[in-house]
């Protein structure tokens, strides 16, 4: 059972767990806050009541309730308010595999349902003349998020969040940046090249060569939700006359955005107010000041540059040619 | 709902040549832009596509787990779909751990299979990921070869099972579905662009308009990409290759293979060369 004292934070919200979430922080806010995330393990049912939509993973139910259904793994049912989060697991609840699809697809669909934004993108925290921001780094899988932010980690920087970073958006329309948790995921190849050690690391799933490092404190932005000042979306090339640095505006921004949202289409399938999801997708878009496409040369050995031009152009508060 | 066109073949056997010519017939002949991706006919092996459609990150699914989702990617794709969508496909033809088909029969329009003597497949193979001739020959033997293996890092295309060349011919010739592929050659390609042109055309169930087809054939000669290449470069070039659109020629192996090397390429794809006619 649980005693006091372990409950976690995620994005500032106290999160109250039936089994250990280990790549969470643990709660320091008031003993007396709410709860603002249960989750709980139980059964799920087989199908939704009245649903609404069903695809070969999730299930959408007429009242919002979504289930999420990984065989072998768990099943997870997420509350039409995104305030708790059923776990059916077909595997020992201390198996990573259980948090590994918790803390990514089944997170993304609680935090939508909270007016929060998954953008599939890592978010590094930067200095800038008028203060920190946060700066965010979008791309599909294989383009290597994890390693640029892991990049930026050996280069002293902090990161809010490693594979999906949760944006929220403020009464001025500002969007920020959510600290999310003190975790990279690194392939094998990866984890060697920034001089982790495989052996004393979890992998994501049994039989995977995909490896879960626990961040320093000081590798973690946790302190609270920072400005979100750009949002980069990383290309891959492989010839140099591709590469270069393009800044993206208006209608043009809005569709980038949208479409780097965390699984985007499985998310708005996810949606129960369609409407309401694409204005929140618009409305976020608009409150970050610059948006780039960013065509980077392939090669780890191309990113320390990389990253000395982003701190350069952040520390100059200029905006690149 | 709609359908897929698989545009199959082996690697390095004439695929992308092919979605330039399909794409350049589709636009009226009009010459490929070398300045931008080419969106058309993209990798049904996609890891974007499967991540946004299925709302799982296939980089924390195990390979049999991907391969099982993927007939449903295809499937939820195609009831979206208004139009028959075009993809490149490098696996062989196989069966999900499940036992269905991976390109299932359902939202499958037609297919192509595009064909090459293995013997040139080997060197222009070997250009295009930077492995020396008898690795290269390893591989094309390889009865468990596999693109994209998710093992020690990750990239963009799903894992793809391929076998070895000759499993793949047949894997895809053969194949216990209810449709057959067009076979087309890759030599026949080069000597009888328009004729082959033509039947492909056909086969996707568009018009086939003569002089249409004679400007997409002259601009998408071989040497004309080469040409865009040397300006523009080509988004799809591997890191390791120095081109993508390297000799294209038919007979190269003559001269590059030694006798060992082509005998062992040989006596391992007898069976199979034989049936296509490459002596």
């Amino acid at each position: 059972m649980r005693v006091v004292g372990e409950d976690y934070r995620l994005c500032g919200w106290r999160v109250r767990s039936d089994f250990p979430l280990p790549d969470l922080l643990p709660w320091i806010g008031s003993p007396s806050a709410p709860v603002d995330l249960h989750i709980e393990l139980g059964p799920v049912e087989e199908r939704l009541a009245d649903q609404f939509y069903e695809g070969p993973i999730l299930q959408l139910g007429a009242d919002g309730t979504c289930r999420f259904a990984m065989e072998g793994v768990a099943v997870y049912r997420i509350a039409p308010d995104g305030r708790s989060i059923r776990v059916q697991p077909h595997l020992p609840e201390d198996f990573p595999a259980l948090r590994t699809f918790l803390l990514g697809s089944v997170m993304a669909i609680a935090c939508q349902r909270r007016g929060l934004l998954p953008l599939h993108a890592c978010c590094v925290r930067l200095p800038t003349p008028s203060g920190d921001v946060a700066v965010a780094f979008s791309a599909p899988s294989g383009v290597g998020k994890s390693t640029l932010a892991s990049a930026f980690i050996r280069r002293g920087y902090s990161i809010l969040a490693d594979d999906v970073a949760l944006l929220a958006i403020d009464s001025q329309q500002r969007t920020w940046g959510m600290p999310t948790f003190p975790r990279v995921k690194l392939w094998r190849d990866a984890l060697e090249r920034f001089g982790y050690s495989a052996d004393s690391l979890e992998r994501v799933r049994q039989g995977m060569d995909k490896f879960s490092v626990a961040l320093q404190p000081a590798d973690f932005s946790d302190a609270a939700p920072l400005e979100l000042a750009a949002l980069y979306h990383v290309e891959r090339v492989n010839d140099a006359q591709h590469a270069g640095l393009e800044r993206v505006m208006g209608l043009a921004a809005s569709i980038r955005f949208s479409q780097s949202i965390y699984q985007a289409p499985a998310l708005m399938h996810a949606a129960l107010d369609k409407a309401a999801h694409f204005a929140l997708a618009t409305r976020m878009a608009a409150g970050i000041k610059d948006h780039h496409l960013l065509r980077q040369l392939s090669g780890i050995e191309h990113l320390d540059g990389l990253i000395s031009r982003i701190v350069a152009i952040h520390a100059g508060d200029k905006l690149p040619a | 709902m709609s359908g897929f066109y698989w545009l199959a073949s082996y690697p390095k056997s004439g695929n992308t040549w092919l979605r330039l010519a399909l794409n350049s017939y589709r636009n009226g002949g009009m010459e490929a832009d070398f300045s931008r991706r080419l969106e058309f006919a993209p990798a049904a092996s996609s890891r974007r596509r499967f991540d946004d459609l299925l709302g799982v990150a296939s980089s924390d699914l195990l390979p049999e787990e991907i391969l099982a989702f993927r007939p449903r990617m295809y499937q939820m794709q195609a009831q979206a779909a208004r139009e028959p969508i075009f993809n490149k496909v490098h696996d062989a033809w196989q069966s999900t751990p499940t036992g269905e088909p991976l390109f299932p029969a359902d939202v499958t329009l037609g297919s192509i299979y595009v064909v090459r003597d293995p013997r040139d497949v080997v060197l222009s193979l070997a250009g295009h990921v930077g492995m020396d001739l008898d690795r290269t020959i390893d591989f094309l033997l390889d009865g468990t070869a596999t693109l994209c293996q998710q093992r020690g890092w990750l990239l963009e295309q799903l894992p793809q099972f391929l076998g070895s060349w000759s499993d793949h011919v047949k894997s895809w010739l053969d194949l216990p579905a209810p449709w057959e592929p067009l076979l087309v050659r890759y030599e026949d390609m080069l000597a009888r662009p328009v004729e082959s042109l033509a039947r492909i055309v056909e086969h996707c169930g568009w018009d086939v308009e003569l002089g249409r087809l004679e400007r997409t054939v002259e601009v998408t000669r071989f040497e004309r990409l080469q040409a865009a290449e040397a300006s523009h470069g080509f988004t799809e070039r591997p890191l390791r290759a120095t081109k993508f659109f390297r000799e294209g020629r038919a007979g190269g192996w003559r001269e590059r293979l030694t006798d060992v090397q082509r005998r062992r390429v040989e006596e391992a794809t007898a069976g199979m060369r034989q049936r296509l006619g490459y002596s």
